[in-house]
């Protein structure tokens, strides 16, 4: 566990690094482990920090299922740490990549738990920032419930680092499941969401169920996990048929130079999206609704718009450069932000 | 409020919409919070967006601060008029337009009250989740300003977890829509950023809310202590074994002899130290497993009795009980005042000792009714308003509790808000640098601070902060090893 002298130590030299970047005229990029990197065409003078050597403990007390870690900690190296005490974080990104936390809270991640789980987003507690504007800044607090002023937790997960430098998380932890098992079928997309619906209306919450759609697959996959005590787990790998032993997500790897999408849709258009999303894999929640894929350069912005009109939210993850999405009706909103934080605009 | 904008609001709304009376305006003097008061200039009662958007526009072009109130149920002053503020009731905006249960979201209007939402769900199969202790009269306008939480967003999640999408009126009177059908934000949750901010940022005219499938079952367990420090253990000892109930909640002596005076009484016995309701639901084997679980946690404990529910009524009567805690506080005190700070469960045992130092030395008698779970306390400080000494005690033993809250790794408010009450109290939580960040958002939606001016935030400084670069350590001391 890192003492606060070190933590402070690292601070300031980030805030060091923040005056040469101004003085030099560049801007600052911050690395994680680089899964999930936008590299614009025709970058600016740019000067990469990377994060990762920010990886310890900050505090953690099982009994209150909360954990502060910095950053550069990777989600599977936290999630070892907690199972030593029966816990984790319940994030798996569809393609199976590794993320540090941070990247995951920048980057606003989400993965096949959400379903059952509920987001990322939701469990991020409070954030350690370092703004050109205000300095090192704490948001939120290391306790479940909190609305003591403003919830400013929320304008920096999925801002990619435009206002600033997130170095700690403190996540809400989960137990555990005391049992699970994991199921998958293959057929028709009307047959697997059939099935999808059958299992719904058997329990909720599941803690997943995906459907993952590959163009070099005949048919849809549909995935599905249960999390809960052995009594249920038995009753369900008694009735519903024998389980499979691992995640059977990803069968094969993202196909290198596509873009990749996140986000969710609404729960009504889930078999839609599945049906126009062409030749590129994809990974659908059925609860939630949340989704990650690949598509060409050329079919990812015309799979932002179809998801837009139907009120989903989208991002590209990467390969593909885009600027933050706001709103229109947001952007002046948006500018004042940015000048109070960033003032210089030395980041993103 | 001059005449000229008084007729420019009446032609918005209609005449019959816009009260100046005096008497009239009394009763929006306070919400529940009743420390402060302070008439409005007067009060407007839109009917639709549209009328919302025609109002703020007049209000903003005669200079005239304003403010969205719904049931005035809010416990820290967030809907009580400051400095000749005009409040915007939304009572009138009170339909649920469409329950869409493949989505599962229900579209509302702000004025809607919360549980009436639960109650036109029900025969669908789904329920809304959080639901406050006020949720006979609190409006889901209100619980979108203060995001309101209650005894089952332990396992449920507070109201910002269960609002997707909002259509919201700026300070500048246009109509934006934050958050989509989906509940993803394409990037920085703004939808997020306007839950919670009291009421400073944007107004809410139409709410898609969150549904969620009705457990298909739930059972209640009733546990009775002669020790609350044993009590506050077992808290921690059940969150420990990895279950995570619906609800885990806990009245002290105090608050059980008040509740027991009311018009739910459970018969508990004699010379209590504190009760325990805990509710589990979820699949039927699920239950069942984690109900038996916690019974042996707590039997593990020194505990006098445990009891679950047999029945539903016996389930509701214990629950009606617990929820009218606050309002029972009026049967052994002409008044009481209600605190919310939050602490780490694991320091609940330390956290009910200090603040029972506290009343002991400032002689003031505090009953404890509060989300054990979550680490939410609601210490009840029962005063007579008549007694002037008393107040002064009263409202310093209040932030003296929040003091011991944020000292323990916790925060001065899990549900209830800053408001007026702790607008002060924020330079606990936050330096001057992390209140700087959060002007700085205030600023970016209302550049002209004319959207319920002077909640949320203290005033600013002119202090030199030695912290306002580097800023404080995170954790606070208290939650590092």
């Amino acid at each position: 566990m890192k003492v606060k002298a070190d933590i402070l130590a690292q601070e300031q030299e980030l805030l060091a690094v923040f005056a040469e970047v101004r003085r030099d005229n560049q801007t600052l990029r911050v690395e994680g482990l680089g899964h999930r990197l936008q590299r614009p065409a025709g970058e600016p003078a740019t000067r990469s920090y990377s994060l990762t050597g920010w990886n310890d403990i900050v505090a953690y007390h099982p009994a209150d299922l909360v954990v502060t870690v910095e950053a550069g900690m990777s989600v599977k190296a936290l999630n070892r740490i907690l199972a030593e005490h029966g816990q984790w974080i319940p994030l798996t990104v569809a393609d199976g990549q590794d993320d540090t936390v941070g990247g995951a809270v920048s980057a606003g991640l989400d993965g096949i738990w959400r379903g059952g789980y509920g987001s990322f987003r939701d469990r991020v507690l409070g954030l350690r920032v370092l703004t050109p504007g205000f300095g090192a800044i704490q948001v939120g607090a290391a306790v479940v419930k909190n609305v003591a002023g403003y919830n400013l937790s929320r304008l920096f997960f999925g801002s990619r680092g435009t206002l600033g430098i997130i170095t700690q998380v403190t996540l809400k932890v989960s137990p555990l499941p005391q049992s699970r098992r994991y199921w998958a079928w293959e057929g028709s997309l009307s047959e697997m969401s059939a099935k999808a619906n059958d299992l719904m209306g058997w329990a909720t919450p599941w803690a997943g169920i995906a459907f993952i759609a590959d163009p070099s697959q005949k048919g849809t996959r549909l995935w599905a996990a249960w999390h809960g005590v052995a009594e249920t787990v038995d009753y369900l790998a008694a009735t519903k048929e024998p389980g499979s032993p691992d995640l059977p997500l990803m069968t094969r790897p993202w196909k290198p130079g596509a873009v990749t999408l996140k986000g969710a849709v609404p729960r009504k258009t889930v078999q839609d999206v599945i049906g126009v999303w062409e030749n590129g894999l994809l990974a659908v929640e059925w609860q939630s609704g949340g989704f990650l894929g690949t598509l060409s350069e050329e079919d990812a912005p015309r799979m932002e718009n179809w998801i837009r009109e139907r009120s989903g939210g989208v991002a590209v993850l990467s390969g593909l450069h885009e600027d933050l999405p706001v709103p229109p009706a947001l952007m002046p909103i948006w500018k004042r932000l940015k000048d109070a934080y960033d003032p210089q605009a030395i980041l993103g | 409020m001059n005449e000229a904008g008084v007729e420019e609001l009446k032609q918005a709304v209609g005449p019959d919409f816009v009260l100046t009376d005096s008497m009239d305006l009394l009763p929006y003097s306070c919400d529940a919070y009743t420390l402060a008061q302070e008439a409005p200039a007067a009060v407007v009662l839109p009917g639709n967006t549209a009328e919302v958007q025609d109002v703020v526009r007049v209000l903003r072009s005669h200079h005239v601060p304003f403010l969205a109130r719904g049931a005035g149920t809010s416990l820290s002053g967030g809907a009580t008029p400051l400095n000749g503020t005009v409040i915007i009731h939304l009572s009138r905006m009170n339909r649920i337009i469409d329950i869409d249960t493949e989505n599962q979201v229900v579209v509302v209007e702000p004025g809607v009250v919360n549980a009436d939402i639960t109650r036109a769900l029900a025969p669908l199969g789904f329920f809304y989740a959080p639901d406050p202790s006020s949720q006979q009269a609190c409006t889901i306008g209100g619980n979108f300003a203060e995001n309101s939480g209650g005894p089952h967003c332990l396992k449920y999640g507070v109201t910002v977890n269960h609002i997707v999408m909002a259509e919201t009126v700026t300070s500048e009177g246009e109509r934006v829509v934050l958050g989509n059908l989906a509940g993803e934000p394409d990037a920085i949750d703004w939808l997020g950023l306007a839950v919670g901010s009291e009421g400073t940022l944007v107004i809410a005219t139409k709410l898609w809310l969150r549904i969620t499938h009705k457990p298909s079952e739930s059972q209640t367990v009733l546990a009775l202590f002669d020790d609350v420090n044993e009590a506050s253990q077992a808290v921690s000892a059940v969150v420990a074994a990895g279950i995570i109930p619906a609800a885990l909640e806990m009245m002290d002596r105090l608050a059980i002899y008040a509740v027991e005076k009311g018009p739910y009484r459970v018969g508990y016995p004699e010379n209590l130290a504190a009760v325990l309701l805990i509710e589990v639901d979820g699949e039927s084997r699920e239950v069942h497993t984690m109900a038996t679980r916690v019974q042996v946690i707590l039997q593990k404990h020194l505990v006098r009795e445990v009891r679950l529910a047999a029945t539903p009524e016996e389930k509701n009567l214990w629950w009606a009980n617990r929820k009218t805690a606050f309002g029972a506080m009026g049967l052994i005190s002409p008044q009481y005042y209600v605190q919310d700070g939050v602490i780490p469960r694991s320091r609940l045992p330390e956290a009910l000792e200090r603040i029972n130092e506290i009343g002991r030395r400032r002689d003031v008698r505090i009953a404890n009714v509060f989300h054990a779970g979550d680490g939410n306390l609601h210490p009840l400080l029962l005063y007579d308003e008549h007694d002037k000494e008393m107040v002064r005690r009263v409202v310093d033993a209040g932030s003296e509790i929040l003091a011991v809250c944020v000292e323990l790794g916790g925060s001065i408010t899990g549900e209830h808000g800053v408001g007026i009450e702790k607008r002060e109290d924020m330079r606990r939580q936050f330096t001057e640098s992390e209140l700087a960040a959060q002007r700085a958002l205030k600023h970016a939606f209302d550049p002209i601070d004319i959207l319920n001016p002077g909640k949320l935030l203290p005033t600013a400084s002119t202090c030199h902060d030695e912290n306002a670069v580097i800023g404080t350590y995170p954790g606070r001391e208290s939650t590092g090893e």
